[in-house]
């Protein structure tokens, strides 16, 4: 299990994260997100052990990670920014890692590369980017990590391999109880493969939880209204969000609903939806995003 | 999934990998400098064989070079040395970069970082395969050498010992270079950083040192290190320096600090091979120790550094503050010191050295940092660095806290020497070209005559000490004759007291002269005269060291019956060439040996009346000695000295000088052949003179008809050296004597070129100047005339060239108190 405890790390005078704490359990998969800059890969690299942080601690199964080369043989970090020998091809990589890492295996190498259908005889930096992180995925699950970080892992990569990808991911942790954190900025793809979510938002950890329980106490109403209305109407629902389009209003309530479904009835609406929050929704209503007035901005 | 555990080692596997790829390439340029350098250099040497000539010139066998070398390795080593060992340092720079490039590329550090190692192995892995490349790169081809060496010259000790002097030395500049590189780029963010900043440290000590010798040089009075003698002519070839500060602190060095050894071990030539004889001495392995020792500290270090650096610095450059500084401040310095060694005078080289020190020092912090906010917010450092170097300068020129004004205790002093640089004229004991001792720590000997060495006596002593307090009690403005004096005090305790004046007051150089009355001078002449002479005998181990071997020419050509005497006239208009019966040459010597050991200082430099005549010995005492080694070979006991024996009566045979230059002062050069300037007080050889029917010749004065006096300062171009002050060469002025010029052709058949200029140094005949064809003026002047005399600072006198009606001329020399006014208003 890993367990980050208020952790801090600055660059300089610059703090990029502040009194971070999460907790990742054994075979669970663990979504990072934030906007750019927030701290996602900081954060990453600070649970890889490649930054030390200025205050808290990273444990993973009871022990400090960071110049810990035990704990280390146990996480494989997958960066954005990738790195592969000037020369090298996934041979050689192959050889490389099973230098670092004694759980490294060949064969699990080879299905993995015949499935993805990589040549390892070809130079790596000769691939796409997308056949890059692909070779980097292969290299990755074949040294058997208990923790697998993935930075933007599935960016470039066309949709029938993403599906293949998270297959893998899947069944990797089903049969060795793997931990993944995935940072992405894709949050319907999260959406699908992590039961857990953490918001980096102001150096922080905004909102963490399991997937499921997020959009618990937060409820979408959608509203169709057959009549002219105005959205003073509204004025006595305690909502968030409300926004018209049309002859349609939406908006959020955040808790019990019981008393705004009265209101909502008096109203007289002619449709009424309920909807799940999306994670993307639960996302951009956390960063209170704003809309952009992009007429001004390109005139 | 299966997961089968790999039996790898992750630190055998990231020395392994270090042993591969791009480590390699600094690795094979090592071994190819020493390999090309030792195996090309000593390889030739190995092979080569030295003719051997006989009396005709012709080939007649060849020595090989095993029966001239014990050892050869490098040889020329003085010359090479430093180059090699600054390429090797730079080779383990490269390797350096070679090793731990990986942790300034962030994608390499994600990488490498993330691995499970820890940070100490992930180091020693890189560090430790890197240092065994540089190994093998240097014990390969020095191990080629050694077996060459065994297989051409034999098995020897020295052999192995000079191979362990190269191996160990080699082995260890590589790997202090390669530890302080990884150590330095450990802190840094960037190959380029990490490039500049290695090759700042590993030279810091050179380039502290130089800075402060430089400064020292221009600045502190006294200055006894790196101090430069240069002879009057000029001659580059000729000059002599002393230690430099790097040579005395050379174990700071981690590239230099076995230059010294390995320069004299680079050849050893066969014992009894003279001229060229080495004392075989053990090798000194001290400061390898040493370096042993302090490159472990600093691999400890490294190990702190790295597991102390920070990933994210990896590709920013700047992000070490205190390397920037000390680069910049170090750099700046360097500049500024350059600047001041370029320079005329002080001031000048302060103005430029100041600006460069700006422009160098914010070039190389604009230049890391490349952020102008940083850089602004630095700019505070620049005052601090001027104001440093400035005080620096101040300190240095005030005296360095006493450091110029320092004399040791009389009770502290064992002996003391005293080095004096002028032209090869009448100083020391032989007259012109004194090279009676020279002082050990002189690389070239022929410009820097040691006035004395070793006087122990309490006067001699009190003597040289005097001297040297009017020196220290000098102003710079005083300081007018430029000929530099060195005083070496041997204490009891063991150790050196040096200093070194390139400059002197003129009160200060005739209290140096005194020395010639000294104790010691009395000793020297009693060993010129009377002591038995030496020669060299090999096959008994007896060597001659070179002081000894020209004591021992000089004693030879003074008191050998067939050694031959020249005599030339006040004027040098004419010499005899004297075949001396051995009884006369022994009243001659007799007599020359009373006159000088009584002679003053002020009789022989500022005598009264102008030289009676100068006299010339010389003898052949190579001849001698192959000589006596023809007796020894063929068992006959005799000695040169007792086979030899002169004329039954003493003859000669006077010459006019009919063309050409006589100059006696260039003919004695080397005291070889002792040269002496018979002054007017020499009262018993003068009556020996007279008794050899020599005298009136040598005394007659020529038909001179007319006389153009110049004065001395129009002559002579005064030095700003180091300083605002114009300064001049003193000198013993020597006549010269020019015959029918008009008849001297070059090679292509013009006239040659009789210009005093050419030949002294001294007055040029189109100088301006009166000239007087009245006879009674002539005569005047010839009552004033020197024809040896001492200049004590060359801008003072006059010079006076007599002519003949044939157009002979003769330079003469008038103090300034002597001249007539009646001809001081005319020019």
């Amino acid at each position: 299990m890993l367990e980050v405890k208020a952790l801090t790390k600055t660059f300089g005078s610059f703090t990029a994260l502040q009194d971070i704490s999460l907790n990742v359990a054994d075979g669970s998969v663990y979504g990072l997100v934030g906007y750019n800059g927030a701290g996602k890969t900081t954060l990453l690299k600070n649970i890889a052990g490649i930054y030390k942080p200025e205050k808290g601690e990273v444990l993973f199964d009871g022990e400090n990670i960071f110049d810990n080369e035990i704990k280390k043989e146990e996480i494989f970090f997958m960066p954005d920014d990738l790195y592969f020998g000037p020369y090298a091809n996934m041979k050689k990589m192959a050889d490389f890692y099973n230098g670092y890492y004694k759980r490294f295996n060949y064969e699990t190498f080879k299905k993995l590369t015949d499935a993805f259908e990589l040549d390892v005889s070809k130079r790596i930096n000769g691939f796409s980017k997308g056949m890059q992180r692909q070779a980097e995925m292969v290299l990755a699950l074949s040294t058997h990590p208990k923790l697998l970080l993935l930075d933007e892992s599935f960016d470039g990569i066309d949709p029938q391999k993403r599906i293949f990808m998270k297959g893998l991911l899947k069944e990797a942790i089903k049969e060795t109880n793997m931990s993944v954190i995935i940072s992405s900025h894709n949050l319907q793809e999260l959406e699908n493969l992590c039961d857990h979510i953490g918001i980096i938002n102001g150096k922080k950890i905004s909102i963490t939880g399991a997937v499921n329980e997020l959009s618990y106490g937060r409820t979408k109403f959608r509203l169709a209204f057959a009549r002219e209305f105005s959205l003073e109407e509204f004025t006595d629902i305690n909502c968030e969000n409300l926004t018209r389009d049309g002859q349609l209003v939406l908006f959020t309530i955040n808790g019990n609903t019981e008393e705004a479904e009265k209101q909502i009835k008096k109203l007289k609406p002619a449709v009424t939806e309920k909807i799940s929050l999306s994670l993307e929704e639960i996302f951009m209503q956390e960063m209170k995003g704003e809309d952009y007035d992009y007429k001004s901005i390109l005139n | 999934m299966t997961t089968n555990q790999s039996s790898t080692n992750a630190f055998a596997y990231a020395f392994k990998t270090g042993l591969k790829g791009l480590p390699l390439l600094p690795a094979i340029a090592n071994f190819c400098i020493l390999a090309f350098c030792s195996l090309f250099l000593s390889g030739s040497q190995l092979l080569s064989r030295q003719p051997i000539y006989n009396s005709q010139n012709e080939i007649e066998g060849y020595i090989t070079a095993k029966e001239r070398f014990l050892a050869i390795f490098f040889p020329e080593a003085e010359y090479y040395i430093p180059v090699i060992l600054i390429l090797t340092a730079l080779c383990s720079l490269a390797m350096a970069i070679c090793s731990f490039n990986f942790i300034t590329s962030k994608k390499m550090v994600n990488v490498y970082y993330s691995l499970g190692i820890t940070r100490t192995k992930l180091f020693l892995g890189k560090y430790l395969s890197g240092a065994l490349l540089l190994v093998i790169s240097v014990f390969v081809p020095l191990l080629i050498i050694l077996i060459f060496n065994l297989s051409v010259l034999g098995f020897s000790g020295i052999i192995f010992k000079i191979f362990f002097l190269y191996l160990l030395s080699f082995t260890v500049v590589s790997l202090a270079s390669y530890t302080i590189s990884a150590a330095v780029f450990s802190c840094v963010g960037t190959i380029f950083e990490s490039g500049i900043f290695s090759s700042i440290i590993l030279f810091i000590s050179d380039i502290i040192l130089y800075g402060i010798q430089t400064i020292m040089g221009k600045s502190l009075y006294g200055n006894p290190y790196g101090f430069e003698f240069i002879p009057v002519n000029n001659n580059v070839y000729d000059n002599a320096y002393t230690a430099t500060l790097s040579e005395q602190f050379d174990f700071l060095s981690p590239v230099f600090f076995a230059k010294a050894e390995l320069a004299k071990f680079g050849v050893v030539v066969k014992t009894g091979d003279a001229p060229t004889k080495q004392v075989i001495e053990n090798p000194v392995f001290s400061n390898i120790f040493l370096w042993i020792v302090l490159t472990a500290l600093i691999a400890v270090l490294a190990i702190f550094l790295f597991n102390k650096r920070k990933a994210e610095i990896a590709g920013f450059i700047g992000t070490n503050r205190v390397l920037n500084t000390v680069t910049s401040f170090l750099a700046g310095g360097f500049a500024f010191a350059f600047c001041i060694s370029l320079s005329k005078t002080l001031t000048l080289g302060i103005i430029a050295g100041l600006i460069c020190f700006s422009i160098i020092h914010l070039g190389l912090e604009l230049a890391v940092l490349r952020d102008l906010k940083k850089f602004t917010k630095g700019l505070y450092k620049l005052p601090v660095g001027l104001v440093a170097v400035s005080l620096f300068v101040v300190s240095m020129n005030t005296g360095f806290f006493g450091f110029s004004g320092k004399i040791p205790d009389k009770d502290d002093i064992k002996s003391v020497s005293v080095t004096i640089v002028g032209e090869a004229s009448g100083y020391g004991l032989f007259g012109a070209g004194d090279h009676y001792i020279i002082d050990s720590n002189l690389q070239y000997i022929n410009s820097s005559r040691v006035l004395a060495n070793e006087l122990t006596s309490e006067k001699d002593i009190e003597t040289v000490m005097k001297a040297h307090k009017t020196l220290i009690d000098s102003q710079e403005e005083d300081r007018t004759i430029l000929n530099e004096i060195q005083f070496s005090y041997t204490l009891k305790n063991g150790k050196i007291f040096k200093r070194n004046f390139s400059a002197v007051t003129p009160a200060a150089y005739k209290a140096i002269l005194y020395i010639e009355e000294s104790e010691y001078f009395k000793n020297s002449l009693e060993t010129l005269f009377k002591a038995p002479i030496k020669f060299p005998d090999p096959k008994n181990g007896i060597e001659l060291s070179q002081e000894e071997q020209t004591l021992a020419q000089a004693q030879f050509s003074l008191r050998d019956s067939l050694s031959s005497v020249s005599v030339h006239s006040k004027f040098l208009d004419s010499y005899a060439m004297v075949s001396l019966s051995d009884k006369d040459r022994e009243k001659l010597l007799s007599a020359l040996y009373n006159d000088l050991y009584n002679r003053s200082v002020t009789d022989k430099y500022y005598p009264d009346d102008s030289p009676v005549c100068f006299m010339r010995f010389e003898g052949d005492y190579y001849s001698a000695y192959w000589g006596i080694l023809e007796s020894a070979s063929t068992g006959t006991a005799e000695t040169k000295e007792e086979k030899s024996k002169g004329p039954k009566e003493s003859t000669f045979i006077f010459q006019d000088f009919s063309s050409g230059f006589n100059d006696v002062y260039t003919s004695s050069v080397y005291n070889a052949y002792p040269f002496f300037t018979i002054t007017s007080d020499m009262a018993q050889t003068i009556k020996v003179l007279k008794e050899l029917k020599l005298y009136s010749t040598l005394t007659k004065t020529p038909d001179f008809v007319s006389a153009k006096i110049t004065s001395a300062k129009s002559c002579y171009e005064g030095i700003y050296k180091d300083t605002d002050v114009k300064r001049y060469y003193s000198r013993y002025f020597i006549t010269t004597y020019i015959a029918n010029p008009s008849t001297m052709l070059d090679e292509f058949g013009n006239p040659e070129d009789t210009s005093y200029s050419r030949f002294n140094g001294t007055v040029d005949q189109d100088y301006e100047g009166y000239t007087t064809n009245d006879l009674k003026d002539v005569e005047k002047l010839l009552r004033h005339a020197f024809t040896a005399y001492e200049q004590d600072s060359t801008d003072s006198g006059y010079f006076v060239t007599f002519y003949t009606s044939d157009g002979d001329k003769s330079l003469c020399f008038i103090p300034e108190n002597r001249l007539p006014q009646e001809f001081k208003i005319k020019l």
